[in-house]
């Protein structure tokens, strides 16, 4: 398998408290990877540690062949973008504003604006759909808009990796599917290798390519969906009893959790 | 190209500007050409421009000449100079601290300068209350001070930089901490020292010499050299820290970087000028208001602004207190105190 990042014996703590516990994992180039597990797994934890935003106490990140300890902010960021989770910003900023941040990395003091700048940047608002919006400021977008913009200034960055940290939290299921479908297509049509964590083990089947389960700080599971999603693995992980159909309509695993009194 | 922005290149460099707001920086500039200008015919007699423009170039008359050149013009320069200063340093600590209520006199940091120049005028007084070293060295007490105490409020807030009231609170308790340390140093001290640090606490642009025009000149192009160079890493640093970092402006030093270059601008006005308090409040909220947020042209529009609200205050003392010198801070003061009211009872206001 091609590996887009790859993580040797990683181990995080914050303060005395072991987080992440020794984690060897390779994230397939050019595909989606969900990482995915109960709350207080490490999985947000996990993406700061292949982001370096987080220093392990012990083991090695490589992206590529190069472990990112030796690239500096600069080159990382050109390698590697990511949407917070809370992400914010000043409401007197303009949607392109916003989406032109994303080309830092790629600018310096004399070429603030390059030719590739204007072409990542119409790129980036073609495939959000957000050329309408350009001018307006951002406190007068709703919760979803706003959502594609930063998806767009990701994008900008014009990066073969994206992660991105819990990115349909606080959206409604229209918006959820909107954002994901985005997500999607970033990496069927431009090729972009996706790490994302998501909440909401159906929706993670459903546009997973990979799956990486987490639980206490360990990987419980790696696979497909298909693989992956089991009554077995759900009982394991997330400590409840589940029956798993293949849905209806697109084929991939659906959990149906079971009350515990029903 | 895309909306009201422009590509454009000149040489080397490739920017994107908005013509709007090229166009409103000129204006500033006129604006405070004008006030500068004012600032020079206005005082205990009227000088016409036209005799201005005949002393600027030696061709004026004797008379004309002293007062233009000698005495009117480093002070309208003076004024010039650190507004421009305490424009960007406010710009500066408000981008650092995502704050929008930061700013050098809100800090404390105006007042760390004030105590720092008590402690030089008493220490380096000999029996005769006369100064055992050159009065020269009053403005690097003033700008140790400036440092010491912003150091102070940074090292507060080191784990607090998103919490915009608590770190306003740090900056009240530390401005009050200087205010207390004046008021025992000036009962104590000697009365002779006490007048002289009082026009300096209160901001006075009277008496400014060439020498300093030129120290103040030379540290305020080398210091908004540095924060042009360092704008366009303080608009991500506008983002939250984690999407900043995605982009690769993670390392704490950045921000570190911003306010220690904001206590050196701070240090440069108020070490020449004294405590002319609130132009760092108000100058990047007007500058913003005009020019947008996240550009080059706010701060210059920022250095412009805080040049023009210094030089205004001046000729407003010099307009109605005449012939008593009310220093400048008096109005900058009346003006900004009940701003940072009005910015403290809004809504919703926390992300700088």
């Amino acid at each position: 398998m091609d590996s887009a990042v790859t993580l040797a014996d990683i181990s995080v703590s914050y303060g005395a408290t072991p987080v992440l516990k020794g984690i060897d994992l390779v994230l397939p180039r050019g595909q989606v990877t969900v990482l995915a597990g109960p709350n207080g797994c490490g999985k947000s934890t996990l993406l700061a540690t292949i982001r370096r935003m987080l220093r392990p106490s012990a083991g090695m990140v490589a992206v590529g062949q190069d472990d990112i300890m030796t690239l500096s902010e600069r080159q990382l960021a050109r390698r590697m973008a990511l949407l917070a989770q809370h992400a914010s910003a000043p409401d007197e900023l303009s949607v392109f504003e916003l989406v032109k941040m994303g080309r830092f990395p790629h600018q310096g003091f004399l070429r603030q604006w390059t030719d590739a700048d204007a072409r990542a940047v119409e790129a980036a608002v073609e495939a959000t759909d957000l050329a309408p919006l350009l001018e307006r400021r951002l406190d007068t977008l709703s919760g979803g808009q706003r959502q594609r913009v930063w998806l767009a200034m990701v994008l900008a960055q014009d990066t073969p990796i994206i992660c991105l940290d819990e990115p349909i939290n606080h959206l409604d299921v229209a918006h959820q599917l909107q954002c994901l479908d985005l997500v999607r297509r970033l990496n069927r049509d431009m090729k972009k290798t996706v790490v994302v964590v998501l909440h909401d083990l159906n929706l993670s089947a459903r546009y997973a390519d990979f799956m990486v389960l987490l639980k206490d700080g360990r990987v419980q599971a790696t696979g497909t969906p298909d693989d992956l999603v089991t009554e077995a693995t759900v009982r394991e992980v997330f400590g409840i009893d589940s029956r798993v159909i293949s849905d209806p309509v697109y084929g991939r695993p659906l959990c149906i959790p079971l009350s515990a009194r029903p | 190209m895309i909306g009201s922005h422009r590509p454009a290149r000149l040489g080397l460099l490739q920017v994107m500007y908005r013509p709007r707001a090229l166009a409103l920086v000129g204006v500033l500039a006129g604006l405070v050409a004008a006030l500068a200008l004012a600032s020079v015919a206005l005082g205990s007699t009227w000088i016409p421009l036209s005799r201005i423009l005949a002393a600027l170039v030696g061709a004026g008359a004797e008379m004309d000449t002293l007062i233009v050149v000698d005495f009117r013009l480093p002070r309208a320069l003076m004024a010039v100079l650190a507004g421009a200063c305490l424009g960007v340093a406010g710009l500066l600590l408000q981008r650092a601290t995502r704050n929008p209520l930061a700013s050098p006199t809100v800090l404390g940091i105006v007042d760390g300068g004030g105590v720092a120049v008590l402690l030089f005028l008493i220490l380096f007084s000999d029996a005769d209350d006369s100064l055992m070293v050159s009065i020269h060295w009053q403005p690097a007490a003033a700008a140790l001070g400036a440092v010491v105490f912003l150091g102070l409020v940074f090292w507060l807030s080191r784990e607090q930089r998103t919490a915009p009231v608590r770190l306003i609170l740090y900056g009240v308790a530390v401005a009050a901490l200087a205010k207390a340390a004046i008021t025992l140093l000036m009962v104590t001290g000697p009365v002779y020292r006490a007048s002289q640090a009082t026009r300096w606490l209160a901001g006075a642009l009277d008496g400014v010499d060439w020498m300093e025009v030129r120290i103040a000149g030379v540290l305020t192009v080398l210091l908004l050299g540095v924060a042009a160079l360092v704008t366009r890493r303080m608009n991500v640093l506008d983002l939250d820290e984690i999407s900043a970092h995605g982009l690769g402006v993670g390392n704490p030093l950045n921000r570190l970087g911003l306010f220690v270059l904001a206590a050196l601008l701070t240090a440069t006005a108020v070490s020449f000028l004294g405590g002319i308090g609130f132009v760092g409040l108000m100058a990047p909220h007007l500058a913003t208001a005009l020019l947008g947020r996240p550009t080059g042209a706010g701060l210059v529009g920022t250095a412009l602004i805080g040049a023009a609200l210094v030089l205004s205050a001046d000729l407003i003392v010099r307009a109605l207190f005449a012939p008593i010198e009310v220093p400048a801070g008096a109005v900058t003061a009346l003006v900004g105190g009940p701003y940072l009211l009005y910015l403290l009872t809004r809504k919703g206001s926390t992300h700088g």
